[in-house]
């Protein structure tokens, strides 16, 4: 790229090296930095430097390294064995097969059969620490985290948004809107509060989901409605 | 006594006042602002699209849609006929336009119908049907295929659909009668009640409020949730489903001979399971604060739980 006229000390300076070693300059560009060197002591200056380590280097020579630690990674990788153990080899009959087929619908049947027909199905209470009991059998419980950052996160979304558009909302729909808001933030509270006593009740933590889910579709119909105005 | 001349006066202004009383009482309606017939093609679909107003569409053999328009004078209705889509809507000088719209339509045609403050009411159609409005109620009487009702401030009342309906409200309750197929029905502030219904698939949910379902319960998927609420099932003893009932801080009862484990059990949010018949059906209540009832229909419920109580053990017959 050719240097434009007038242009600043630094883009010179930068040119320089390629001045000294005569590469990749045109007729144009190396005349214009001649008639900056003539005026510029600074850049004198560094193409004097530039010049001394071009020099120095022209003296040095090649010598071999202090250590050479091919050697040792060589002998190491030597040492370890190539290929895998043979695997053990199980194998069947054709009747032992057979046999085996046969048995594992009969089971999936009766899993089947057990699992449409049987009897009540109850859930287990979930185990707890019984009172004096051996600590060593008795399993840590620990409090359920009912915050889920993704949610609270799409919530504050919806509300942010919701709240920019609400003036364009009938003050009446947006009372209404907020009453039903504040009735699932109530069921919210309520079903949280039962898995603090509770927090392994799967029907409280899927009842708490599903609250959940319906605030955010009731938030995004409103902010439906709120952005469209 | 009254005198002679005050008896003849009182008559003579009643027989005055008389004939002003009988035009009250008629209440003629206004004349239409609009009044036209258009002829459609079979096979388009009826688009209306009111701000604010009444929408009753009512059906006909015809292949021609009749639209009857009352606002005022400095709005003004516009139909656009095209073999796909048959479009009503209105503008207004001032800005938003209020239009009481009578329409009638063929029966055939699909109806759709939005509007921010409409009450709307489409009766006789035998095809596609779709309400929306953010204030007022929905009344749809027919419909088949997809059947959709939607309103925030509304009740939304369905009739007669055949199909896949669809139906929510957000502060008002909800009611769905002799109809069939898959149903869908969501409040939060509000009551849902099913009626006569015969349905392959129920989704019904509320919030704050009471679920009622009457009908043939034989085979199909069906969830009933509320969480400050009731649920009460009416199912004949006919019926064959399984019934799987939650509740956290509410009870269960019975009239009907289900076998399972006690009713007792079901508290804390437990899952107890009962069957009827060979329980094909299968049928999921839960509520967080309520009782759920399964019951026969027609069963009233007895604050003295005379009729229907609580069943002990494993017995669950009155």
């Amino acid at each position: 790229m050719n240097l434009p006229k007038g242009s600043s000390m630094d883009a010179y300076t930068d040119r320089l090296s390629e001045y000294l070693d005569d590469e990749d300059l045109d007729s144009l560009d190396r005349a214009r930095i001649e008639d900056h060197l003539d005026t510029c002591s600074a850049c004198r200056a560094v193409l004097a430097e530039l010049r001394d380590v071009s020099a120095r280097a022209g003296t040095l020579t090649d010598g071999a390294p202090a250590a050479d630690l091919w050697p040792g990674v060589v002998a190491r990788i030597a040492t370890i064995p190539i290929g895998r153990p043979a695997a053990r080899r199980i194998s069947f009959t054709v009747p032992q097969l057979v046999a085996a087929s046969l048995a594992l619908m009969l089971l999936t049947g009766v899993m089947v059969w057990v699992a449409r027909i049987g009897g009540t199905r109850v859930d287990i209470e979930p185990m707890a620490a019984a009172p004096g009991g051996d600590p060593r059998f008795t399993p840590a419980v620990e409090i359920a985290d009912f915050a889920d950052v993704s949610f609270d996160a799409a919530i504050a979304d919806l509300e942010k948004a919701l709240a920019a558009g609400r003036d364009t909302l009938d003050p009446q729909t947006v009372r209404v809107l907020e009453e039903n808001l504040r009735a699932i933030d109530r069921a919210i509270d309520q079903s949280r509060q039962a898995l603090i006593d509770d927090p392994a009740n799967l029907f409280l933590n899927t009842h708490l989901a599903a609250a959940r889910q319906r605030k955010l579709a009731l938030l995004r119909s409103a902010t439906a409605l709120a952005t469209k105005g | 006594m009254i005198r002679p001349v005050v008896a003849t006066a009182m008559m003579l202004v009643s027989m005055a006042a008389a004939p002003v009383a009988l035009a009250q009482d008629t209440r003629t309606p206004r004349a239409p602002d609009t009044d036209e017939t258009v002829t459609v093609t079979r096979g388009a679909r009826l688009n209306v699209n009111n701000f604010a107003g009444e929408v009753v569409i009512r059906t006909w053999d015809r292949d021609e849609l009749h639209v009857v328009a009352r606002h005022s004078s400095r709005s003004k209705v516009a139909i656009r006929n095209t073999p796909a889509t048959v479009s009503v809507s209105s503008s207004s000088s001032s800005g938003v336009a209020s239009v009481d719209y009578e329409i009638t339509a063929p029966a055939w045609m699909p109806v759709k119908v939005d509007g921010t403050y409409n009450f709307v009411n489409i009766d006789g159609a035998r095809a596609e049907v779709s309400a929306t409005t953010v204030r007022g109620d929905i009344v749809v009487k027919g419909g088949t295929g997809f059947v959709t009702a939607r309103s925030i401030e509304g009740e939304v009342m369905v009739e007669a659909a055949r199909g896949r309906i669809n139906v929510a409200s957000v502060n008002e309750r909800i009611r769905i009668t002799g109809s069939s197929g898959d149903i869908v029905a969501e409040t939060t502030n509000g009551d849902i009640s099913l009626t006569d219904v015969e349905a392959t698939s129920v989704e019904a949910g509320t919030v704050n409020g009471n679920l009622t379902f009457q009908g043939s319960v034989n085979s199909g998927r069906y969830r009933f949730t509320t969480h400050n609420g009731n649920i009460t099932l009416n199912v004949p003893e006919t019926a064959s489903a399984t019934f799987s009932v939650r509740t956290y801080q509410g009870s269960f009862r019975t009239n009907l001979p289900l076998k399972g484990a006690s009713p007792a059990d079901a508290r804390r949010g437990r899952r107890v399971t009962f069957t009827l018949g060979s329980g094909s059906a299968e049928v999921e209540l839960e509520t967080f604060n309520g009782t759920i009832r399964i019951q026969r229909p027609g069963t009233t419920q007895s604050r003295s739980q005379g009729r229907d109580r609580e069943a002990a053990g494993g017995s669950h017959r009155e």
